[in-house]
């Protein structure tokens, strides 16, 4: 199976004042298309860097991010922008949607950033919002909506360019313990449905339970990386 | 080989600027979603911008306008009362007088287009009556040319103007009648003579003849005003000679062929000088030109206003935005997008500020053409030009741009984790 993401000893080392701060310490992992991960560990332990160094929204100080096998570290912003609008999608623990859009488009605003016509995003959209469970609302604006729909709507968003990954940086963290099980489940079917990666940070262990694989950080270095415990099967999003 | 990878090369580079422009594409669709959509969320924030924008403009369009105004009062007066529109003076200082006066008037009135001509003789006198003598002109007319070439004798506000065959009457200027019920003196002391008085006259010659008071006007122009107006006929007995003038004015159908006139009446061989009314009127311009360097000061304050507005509201509403930008990066927007965002945003804050600008400019504009501004030249009707307008605008639009740019630069390059988290 091809690899959607790898790293190879990976460093981030922040500057803060005059003191190096290392947040990962030499990180390689490789994620397999289709798998679905969680990253854990307690927090400071680099979950979120490793989140932005996969998701190319930051450089690492040394190592490689491949994502599906095209080597990122020499990459000028404008490549690194068109990488994500093409191979990721990223769904944020707060809600990112734009206010003052209609649920439908904020769905569509990463294909129109690929020069596709209104019609075909609003068609694209239209359909990805029936399948995260929101075909009633694409007209509704954010604030019309639930913390539990917004969610959905913004991992609308993030599948609306077919990306190889999806990177979900603690989804349910703003989220009651009901909604948070729906939006893993989603993540879940999203996953068995459509073959996407899913690489989701989380420090919730009982969340972290239904990925495939869970891999725990703590103070920068890779502590263990495994199949998680349990995998819940066949239950699809009410 | 050689030919197939080269056919690749073009290939692929056809294949990536195709991409760019749809990329592009894509991109300018985005950003201009995001600018309007803004701008429309926030409905009193828009409107204040607005706001100021078109005050801005109205600022900078008024000021310019009363001045073209102005200008334009200025020159009627100068042709309805002093030059028309081309004038024949003599040759030079040393010659007194325009010789062959008829000749002359009957060539030019010959050319096509030449609505009348009218000679003047223009003396310094002396007008004295009861106890009082003050100095005047005289300028002495044929009436009935008079009234085809200027405005002098529609100006009569007392009384009536003169007729060809007046022998013994004269028209006075508003301030040798010295009338001060009759508005502004300008310190200058009249004779306090109303119509059907009878008035001397000591011309330079050492003549002194006494005239009625057959008319007293009211011109508002620059010397009309404080002339003694005779017949030309007098003027000539007075001075014992015909066919002379100290000037001949010209009146034209086209006040803007003064100049293609001015060549022709010269081809026709006449000797004396031949200005148009633009020539003489470089002290009009010296009037404006002082008021002008105000006007820009004004018009550049009104400038500056609407660049700080602009970056401020595009700084805030960056500032404002930070994490949304962020976000707008992580899902695949350039540092281009996010620029043009911003400066979609100024762009459609300037266009609709300055059309609410040209709107309040115009109703200005048509309250001011129904009640003129009066001023001592005469009544000045602000003048909006088509060009003021357009400089306007893009100064306007240039200046808003130009100061949203650093804001909308900053955003578009600040870092994404930094933005996120903000």
């Amino acid at each position: 199976m091809s690899e959607a993401i790898r790293t190879e000893d990976l460093k981030k080392i922040y500057l803060m004042g005059k003191v190096e701060v290392p947040a990962l310490n030499g990180v390689s992992v490789s994620i397999d298309n289709g798998e679905f991960v969680a990253l854990m560990g307690p927090s400071g332990s680099g979950k979120s860097t490793m989140l932005n160094q996969v998701g190319i929204l930051d450089s690492p100080t040394s190592g490689r991010v491949l994502i599906d096998g095209v080597d990122t570290s020499r990459m000028d912003g404008e490549r690194r922008a068109h990488l994500r609008l093409e191979k990721l999608g990223f769904i944020f623990q707060f809600f990112s949607l734009f206010t003052e859009l209609t649920a439908i488009e904020n769905v569509m605003l990463p294909m129109m950033l690929t020069g596709a016509t209104p019609a075909a995003c609003r068609g694209r959209a239209k359909e990805y919002l029936e399948m995260v469970g929101l075909g009633g609302r694409v007209d509704h604006k954010p604030a019309e909506l639930s913390g539990g729909q917004q969610q959905r709507v913004a991992i609308a968003r993030a599948l609306m360019n077919r990306p190889k990954v999806l990177l979900a940086d603690e989804p349910t963290a703003n989220l009651d313990s009901k909604t948070s099980l729906e939006i893993i489940q989603l993540f879940r079917s999203l996953n068995e449905d459509t073959g996407v990666t899913v690489f989701m940070v989380t420090h919730e262990p009982d969340l972290g339970e239904l990925a495939d694989r869970v891999i725990m950080l703590r103070d920068g270095i890779l502590e263990s990386d495994g199949r998680a415990k349990e995998k819940p099967r066949g239950k699809k999003p009410s | 080989m050689g030919f197939e990878q080269a056919n690749q090369r073009v290939e692929r580079t056809a294949q990536n600027v195709s991409d760019g422009l749809v990329r592009f594409r894509g991109s300018t669709r985005t950003a201009l979603l995001l600018a309007t959509r803004d701008i429309v969320k926030d409905k009193k924030v828009t409107a204040l911008v607005i706001c100021v924008f078109a005050f801005s403009f109205l600022n900078v369009i008024f000021f310019t306008s009363f001045n073209n105004g102005l200008e334009n009062t200025f020159h009627d007066n100068l042709v309805n009362t002093f030059t028309s529109h081309v004038i024949i003076e003599p040759k030079d200082a040393a010659r007194k007088y325009i010789t062959g006066v008829e000749s002359i008037e009957r060539k030019v009135t010959l050319l096509p287009g030449v609505v009348a001509v009218v000679p003047h003789l223009d003396q310094g006198i002396t007008l004295s009556f009861r106890d009082k003598t003050i100095g005047g002109h005289m300028m002495a007319t044929v009436p009935s040319k008079e009234k085809r070439v200027t405005l002098i004798p529609s100006k009569t506000t007392l009384g009536e103007f003169l007729s060809d065959s007046d022998r013994d009457q004269v028209v006075l200027g508003k301030f040798l009648s010295g009338d001060e019920k009759r508005g502004e003196s300008f310190g200058f002391e009249g004779l306090g003579a109303e119509v059907g008085d009878r008035i001397r006259i000591d011309f330079g010659n050492g003549v002194t003849r006494e005239y009625r008071v057959k008319g007293i006007l009211e011109a508002g122009g620059f010397n009309a005003d404080f002339n003694a107006y005779l017949t030309i006929k007098e003027a000539e007995s007075v001075f014992g000679f015909e066919n002379r003038a100290t000037e001949i004015l010209v009146r034209l159908g086209n006040r803007n062929a003064a100049f293609d006139y001015k060549r022709q009446i010269l081809q026709q061989g006449i000797q004396d000088q031949v200005k148009t009314w633009e020539d003489k009127a470089g002290f009009i311009k010296e009037i404006t030109s002082g008021l002008s360097s105000v006007t820009a000061i004004t018009g550049f304050v009104g400038v500056i206003t609407v660049a700080v507005t602009m970056a401020i509201v595009i700084y805030i509403n960056t500032t404002y935005k930070k994490r949304l930008i962020g976000v707008l990066k992580a899902i695949g927007a350039s540092d281009g997008t996010v620029l043009r965002v911003f400066l979609y945003e100024a762009l459609l804050f300037s266009i609709l500020g300055i059309l609410a600008g040209v709107g309040l400019s115009m109703l200005i504009g048509e309250y001011f053409t129904a009640n003129p501004i009066p001023l001592p030249p005469g009544p000045v009707v602000p003048d909006i030009r088509p060009e003021l307008l357009m400089t306007t605008s893009i100064s306007i639009l240039g200046s808003a741009v130009f100061a949203a740019l650093y804001p909308s630069w900053k955003a578009a390059r600040q870092s994404i984790i930094k933005s996120i988290w903000s």
